[in-house]
């Protein structure tokens, strides 16, 4: 722990001898693992401190930590043998994962319930961070197929295309990311993994079959246009800096006359369509020359729909 | 214990005597029991140090003035003020442990809590959300919990909010606080710079109050702008989509799968922009009023020519 602040070891400590007594002993190695540190660190470190000890000398004024070769122990009944308060970043780390799982799960019953009611007497507030994970209608139908391995037959719509088309997918898992529920599956239609957004979902039926879970990597389902996406140059005004926090932009720089240049991955010619449309007549497109006149031509289409 | 040269050991000391003494300790009796090298103007700047330096890792360093504001600064930590106690039962620990498994924040924050209650999940669990963390978080849930003001820039400008709490929705961290007596609600990431906390005891919050009900969860519906109802013809593409919305009320269908709805309106540039992310799906039928904004921005557009 040579590069760790005095106040980075003493904490650590602090929360490694509860933990041994908890466990009632623990290996070097174990303890490295769990805190995520070098054993030859965990191992000076503790038989270092087997030696604290403050006035009146003696056994009942030590930590009463215990290094014999590889295994720790901690003597019961020992000053810190109690595991500390938590931090507001840890209570409010800890607060969050529970609401958030209370809230992605749909049920505020049961243990979890139970353990945050306790959590937040303990942290002497009430109700002061709500986490809203809204769950799409197909949401529970979906998960249940995940579980089952049953095939599904969807009727999605691709913003990309623009258009709602059925496909057979085998649904992997439901994620909720960036604020929106996702399912990923596979999916026959396009012979690949594939990423829905299950509020896209308008119907769900049962194909009466099963599969076999098919072998992925881990980064398998995108979010965000891939790198093999085409990048597009937008000057877009000041005051709509907000689409930097919406899209996955790739870069953004300023204009001479304050307005911002915004690169970001061209996902389909009907989203720049739709992006160009929301941003208004100030935006415009600086590359590529070919898509300058986009965002117009859709404007006039949509509006011989109001003549 | 003179000449203690390993400032962890010292520091590690100094919570064992301050937690273990029957009565509070003043500076003396520290340096008297070998902790500082006399009581001299550098020793006492080492306690200073070493005060900041608990203060830093968590710990309640209790201080209590023996013979008035201007006598002896006596110091303890009481246990009941450091030691957590959830009581927590099996299934409640296990529990938080597969919330924190379950839902994965940016910062190990969780993960940290949990070191401190001990138990673990068994097995690993799959992932079923991703939330963000900001380092602002648990500063302003730090000042709920202590009633304190929260001293920020936003937009620009200083600000010295009461803070009534943080929700997440729709991908994005909120804070709700009374600034200058006004409810308002902030977008956590907007905020400029680091959040302080100033004076403590500064308000009441309001027992078992949802931060979240400060803010209307229908975009639409944010902003003090006039209420109007927009009546918006859909085609088969938008419709199943848009009558799902919890606030479109559907006034008409069609055999070919359209339909017309009715939304409420206090946000008209946030109804622009739904409207438009319909594309070629969506046309506004009333009132004239707002079909006549829409028309016209969608003109401006129109005239935007190649740059």
């Amino acid at each position: 722990m040579a590069r760790m602040s005095a106040e980075d070891r003493l904490g650590r400590l602090l929360e490694i001898i509860p933990w041994v007594v908890e466990r009632g002993g623990a290996d070097i190695e174990e303890i490295a693992a769990r805190f995520d540190l070098p054993p030859g660190m965990v191992l000076t470190e503790l038989s270092t401190a087997q030696c604290y000890e403050i006035p009146p000398y003696g056994p009942d004024n030590t930590l009463g930590i215990v290094v014999i070769d590889n295994r720790v122990e901690v003597e019961p009944g020992a000053l810190l043998d109690r595991p500390l308060r938590l931090s507001p970043q840890q209570g409010f780390g800890l607060l969050v994962a529970g609401r958030a799982a209370l809230a992605a799960v749909g049920d505020d019953r049961g243990a979890l319930a139970s353990a945050l009611a306790k959590l937040e007497r303990a942290l002497g507030q009430r109700t002061p961070v709500t986490v809203e994970l809204e769950r799409p209608a197909v949401t529970d139908r979906v998960e249940a197929a995940v579980s089952e391995r049953e095939r599904l037959e969807i009727d999605y719509y691709a913003a990309s295309r623009d258009e709602v088309t059925a496909r057979q997918v085998d649904p992997v898992e439901v994620v909720h990311t960036g604020g929106d529920w996702f399912l990923h599956a596979w999916c026959h239609r396009a012979g690949g993994p594939r990423t829905f957004r299950l509020d896209r979902i308008e119907e769900v039926r049962a194909t009466g079959e099963r599969f076999d879970p098919p072998t992925l990597g881990a980064d398998a389902f995108r979010h965000e246009p891939g790198e093999d996406a085409p990048d597009v140059v937008l000057a877009v005004p000041a005051e709509a800096r907000w689409m930097t926090e919406t899209y996955p932009v790739r870069q953004v720089g300023e204009l001479a006359d304050g307005s911002l240049e915004v690169t970001l991955g061209l996902l389909s010619p009907r989203f720049l369509e739709r992006l160009l449309l929301r941003l208004g007549p100030q935006a415009r497109v600086l590359e590529p020359a070919e898509l300058a006149d986009v965002g117009a031509k859709a404007a006039r289409r949509i509006l011989a729909r109001y003549d | 214990m003179p000449g203690v040269a390993d400032r962890v050991e010292r520091l590690t000391e100094l919570v064992m005597i301050l937690l273990d003494a029957p009565s509070p300790r003043s500076f003396e009796d520290l340096a008297a029991a070998g902790f500082y090298d006399g009581t001299g103007e550098s020793a006492r700047r080492a306690f200073e140090r070493d005060k900041a330096s608990l203060k830093a890792i968590g710990a309640p360093l209790l201080t209590t003035w023996e013979g008035g504001a201007h006598g002896t600064a006596r110091y303890a930590i009481r246990p009941q003020d450091w030691f957590l106690d959830l009581d927590l039962t099996e299934a409640e620990l296990i529990a938080l442990h597969l919330a924190a498994g379950a839902v994965r924040l940016d910062a190990d924050w969780d993960e940290r809590a949990l070191l401190h209650l001990g138990g673990d999940m068994g097995r690993p669990v799959p992932v079923i959300a991703d939330l963000p963390t900001l380092d602002a978080l648990p500063v302003l849930y730090e000042a709920t919990q202590r009633r304190a003001e929260a001293l920020f820039s936003y937009r620009g400008r200083a600000r010295t909010v009461h803070p009534h709490g943080v929700f997440y929705r729709d991908g994005n961290w909120y804070l709700t606080a009374d600034d200058d007596g006004v409810r308002k609600v902030f977008r956590v990431d907007r905020i400029e710079g680091d959040v302080e906390l100033g004076r403590e005891g500064a308000y009441r919050l309001v027992p078992g109050e949802d931060p979240a009900r400060a803010m209307a969860a229908d975009p639409l519906l944010i902003g003090e702008g006039d209420e109007t109802t927009g009546t918006v013809a859909l085609d088969r593409t938008a419709a199943a989509r848009v009558t799902r919305m919890a606030g479109a009320r559907v006034v008409a269908t069609g055999d070919d799968g359209s339909a017309t709805v009715e939304v409420t309106v206090r946000n008209r540039p946030a109804f622009r922009s739904w409207l438009l992310g319909l594309g070629d799906h969506a046309v506004v039928v009333g009132p004239a009023d707002l079909r006549h904004e829409v028309v016209t921005w969608l003109r401006a557009v129109a005239a935007t020519e190649a740059a």
